[in-house]
């Protein structure tokens, strides 16, 4: 018996070992304290984090910086069309963050918001903005966008990070760490290692992936901005969303549900939020029953927060003509600066201005 | 329990520390004992669902119990066939699902157990075996947690003489070669098999329901290469739970028998099923094959019939493999296949020296060009017939093969069959300059090897269970 604990003993050492090399390699690769405190989740790709929601989980403690904050919440779409860039140039009472995440529903989304808010409640804050870009893609029910043998649970993609390496637990609303936030940083170094691990073996996989079995689009703006969707091309994005939906004609009535109380959340104790009805090419019209069902539920929502003085409504219909995208949902590069800079003057206007215009009257008195 | 857990690895360390920590044969009996009861409970809901298996070992004792010195063929005959038609009523076979149990139970394992209950009757009754097992010694023999789940099939006087030899001291050269061989078996299972498993799953998904249709073209090219994924997926997640049990068995001092060599550097089919899980074929040839070779060949002396009694020996004794694989439809398909292969590969061994002569024959077999098409084929052939292992439907089966059409199963037969080949040459070539000079360097530093390489395998093993967000299962466990 002795020997066999003898050989183990010397196994597991030489394991520890290693493992804290590692530790001390990712701690040299990971985004810094000298780094911007902000989190836009479209850099993920040139981090150690690799993923949008790998980021995000690692980066929180940026969330937590004091200060005024604008926080994008969407897909693709609003991460495109809603860049900090372009919100920043307009928008100088507040940083900007994008918590955006490609594919998502809303309920990641909620789950989204609730990283967000549970991260600002760190910081104390109460007079931050959220912007929250929708449109009908994000209707989806859980059952059917996130299945598959790792989802028994229909778990998103946020999840399935937040329960990844064991140092998240479930609390109250939401994951939290472990053994408090104090110790949040020291766990998050432990397993750096595991972000560490798959970087490398993403960038040395990269290829092959790309070529098997990930079709990315690698267009330039160039390419993007002369783009001309064919009837092929949304004949296979019906059938797409059609699939990513769960449903060939509706929506999931409870993902406008959870919408709602993501808004009545974020809006409580002093924050805004900003709901971006995102422009959608306007053949989808014709083509499928669900942006008109989508339309419907979000003129009765914002009927129903009418009274809310912290919740807006934002409608960008006027740049729904088709050739103002690039496929089936994104738009084009030049209209996509166009779409920001809309919506970089009603976040200006609910908050830079009003704060302005408050501290002016302050002054009055 | 997952092999790829923190709790399949404190049973087992736990296992083994109360196994060394003693001398005495009754009381490391014991700690086995009770180590497989425990392991096999974790596969049930509750008391009730262990019920079946529970009858169904007693009934095997039972009537091993009740074998006379010389028990009649009668009782032998009525003895397996109990046997074998409970579990085909537990294991609820596609023609047995109206009358099932009404109550939710487990059948992992059942298969083995059978295996093992059916050499001890017959054996007995050959007198192969002198003495009836006890109920512990049986108990631990059928349902011995290294191999209960997928073998490998010990035959009894094998396992008695590991069961009831006196203990001797472990040296930390055996402690060393049993990690390393466990470390192998991690590597292959939860590295290797997942990464196939990975390109297995992201290949199929691209042309099965969810993605939409695809051209036929990229049909074949994809079926192609998810079929050969699948074989790897299968060969690793297998190959790579028997070391870890046989490793494990080292460190119990308790030698189990190999059930792989080097399947795919088979000639043949016939020379693949000796290589591939090769204790689970032995006994299908001794329990059998032989006995319907023998028992044709009295009744139809004359040697003019012997190609054709070994032809339908192979036919039948491989349909019976195959549908022993699963209890649906999908799996008579998959014996059909495999029965096809042997007698397709047994016909071309008796038509070919009948045509080049034995000469022409023997020199043909040399050839390089030869040997690579053979082996190529060979793999082909297998991993064409898994594809009954990963569409559990007959409908799914039919539907996928109807899509590909017979071009483009050939199509993709050959493609496997060139791409293997050439592949092979590659390693057969690397793998004679290699070794040699590495064995030297190896058996300089076996100890830091060994050392080294097992903490490279729990690293990676977290690491690609993490990354690929689950622990792999042990496939073969359903079969």
């Amino acid at each position: 018996m002795v020997v066999v604990v003898r050989v183990l003993l010397r196994v597991l050492l030489l394991t520890a070992a290693v493992y804290a090399c590692l530790v001390g390699i990712a701690a040299l690769m990971a985004p810094g304290s000298s780094e911007p405190q902000t989190v836009d989740t479209a850099s993920a790709g040139s981090t150690l984090y690799a993923t949008s929601t790998k980021y995000l989980m690692f980066m929180q403690p940026a969330l937590r910086m004091p200060g005024r904050r604008v926080i994008v919440l969407g897909a693709s779409n609003a991460d495109i069309e809603l860049r900090p860039q372009v919100l920043g140039e307009t928008v100088k009472c507040a940083t900007i963050d994008n918590l955006s995440i490609g594919n998502e529903n809303i309920t990641e989304l909620d789950e989204t918001a609730r990283i967000a808010l549970q991260n600002r409640r760190y910081a104390h804050a109460s007079s931050d903005v959220y912007v929250l870009g929708v449109w009908f893609g994000l209707f989806g029910d859980s059952k059917a966008r996130w299945n598959g043998p790792t989802r028994e649970n229909n778990e998103s993609d946020i999840d399935l990070e937040f329960q990844r390496y064991g140092t998240y637990k479930k609390g109250g609303d939401f994951y939290e760490s472990r053994f408090g936030v104090a110790y949040e940083p020291l766990l998050n170094g432990l397993v750096s290692p595991f972000p560490l691990i798959e970087k490398v073996s993403r960038e040395t996989t990269k290829r092959l992936r790309d070529f098997f079995f990930i079709r990315p689009d690698s267009r330039t703006d160039a390419e993007r901005e002369a783009a001309v969707v064919s009837d092929a091309d949304r004949s296979a994005a019906v059938t797409y969303w059609q699939r990513q939906l769960g449903s060939p004609d509706r929506l999931s009535p409870a993902q406008f549900d959870l919408l709602a109380k993501t808004i009545t959340m974020l809006s409580r104790g002093g924050n805004k939020v900003i709901v971006v009805d995102l422009p959608v090419p306007n053949w989808w019209d014709a083509a499928l029953p669900m942006n008109r069902e989508y339309k419907d539920r979000l003129a009765a929502m914002e009927r129903s927060f009418a009274d809310d003085g912290a919740v807006k409504f934002v409608n960008l219909d006027r740049f729904n003509n088709s050739e103002n995208f690039s496929d089936e949902v994104h738009a084009k590069p030049s209209i996509a600066k166009q779409i920001g800079q809309s919506v970089a003057k009603v976040i200006n206007a609910e908050t830079c201005d009003l704060t302005r215009q408050t501290h002016l009257l302050e002054g009055h008195h | 329990m997952n092999f790829v857990s923190l709790h399949f690895l404190v049973f087992t360390l736990a296992t083994v520390l109360a196994y060394q920590a003693t001398r005495s044969v009754t009381v490391r009996q014991w700690v086995l004992l009770i180590a497989s009861a425990y392991f096999i409970s974790t596969y049930m809901l509750d008391f009730k669902s262990a019920l079946p298996l529970a009858v169904f070992l007693g009934l095997g004792y039972l009537l091993v119990a009740a074998m006379g010195a010389t028990p009649s063929r009668a009782y032998v005959a009525a003895a397996v066939c109990l046997m074998i038609g409970s579990f085909l009523y537990l294991k609820q076979f596609f023609f047995l699902t109206a009358v099932g149990l009404p109550f939710i139970y487990s059948t992992v394992g059942l298969s083995y157990v059978l295996f093992r209950i059916i050499s001890l009757i017959v054996d007995l009754a050959n007198r192969d075996i002198e003495k009836k097992p006890g109920p512990g010694a049986y108990l631990a023999y059928t349902c011995g947690f290294t191999t209960f789940l997928s073998g490998p099939v010990q035959t009894w006087p094998s396992f008695k003489g590991e069961y009831e030899k006196q203990p001797v001291p472990i040296t930390e050269g055996e402690v060393l070669h049993a990690m390393s061989r466990i470390a192998t078996g991690y590597f292959k299972l939860a590295i290797v098999a997942a990464v196939f498993d990975y390109l297995f799953q992201n290949f199929t998904v691209q042309f099965t329901g969810a993605a939409g249709p695809v051209s036929w073209p990229k049909l074949v090219a994809l079926y192609t290469v998810s079929a050969a994924a699948y074989t790897g997926y299968l060969y690793y997640n297998f190959s790579g739970y028997m070391d870890i049990v046989i490793g494990i068995g080292g460190l119990l001092q308790f030698k189990l028998p190999e059930n792989f060599n080097k399947p795919f550097s088979a000639k043949s089919f016939l020379e693949f099923w000796q290589r591939w899980h090769m204790t689970m074929s032995q006994w299908f040839k001794t329990y059998l094959f032989t006995p319907i070779m023998l028992a044709a060949m009295r009744r139809l002396p004359d040697p003019r019939h012997s190609a054709a009694i070994g032809l339908s020996a192979f036919f039948i004794t491989f349909l019976v493999m195959g549908i022993w694989h699963g209890s649906t439809v999908v799996f008579v398909v998959y014996g059909v296949l495999m029965a096809f292969g042997a007698c397709a590969n047994k016909l071309w061994q008796l038509a070919m020296p009948r045509a080049l002569g034995k000469p022409g024959y023997k020199s043909l077999q040399k050839r390089l060009v030869y040997i690579q098409l053979c082996k190529g084929l060979t793999f082909a052939f297998f991993t064409l017939a898994l594809t009954c292992l990963w569409t559990p439907e007959i409908g799914q089966l039919f539907g996928l093969t109807g899509r590909l059409g017979v071009s483009g199963l050939v199509l993709s037969i050959a493609a496997l069959t060139l791409v293997f080949a050439a592949v092979n040459l590659v390693f057969d070539r690397v793998g004679a300059i290699a070794p040699g000079r590495l064995a030297a360097v190896g058996a300089r530093y076996r100890d830091t090897l060994a050392v080294s390489r097992c903490a490279g395998v729990i690293l990676a093993v977290i690491f690609v269970s993490a990354i690929l967000n689950k622990a792999p299962e042990f496939v073969y466990k359903a079969f």
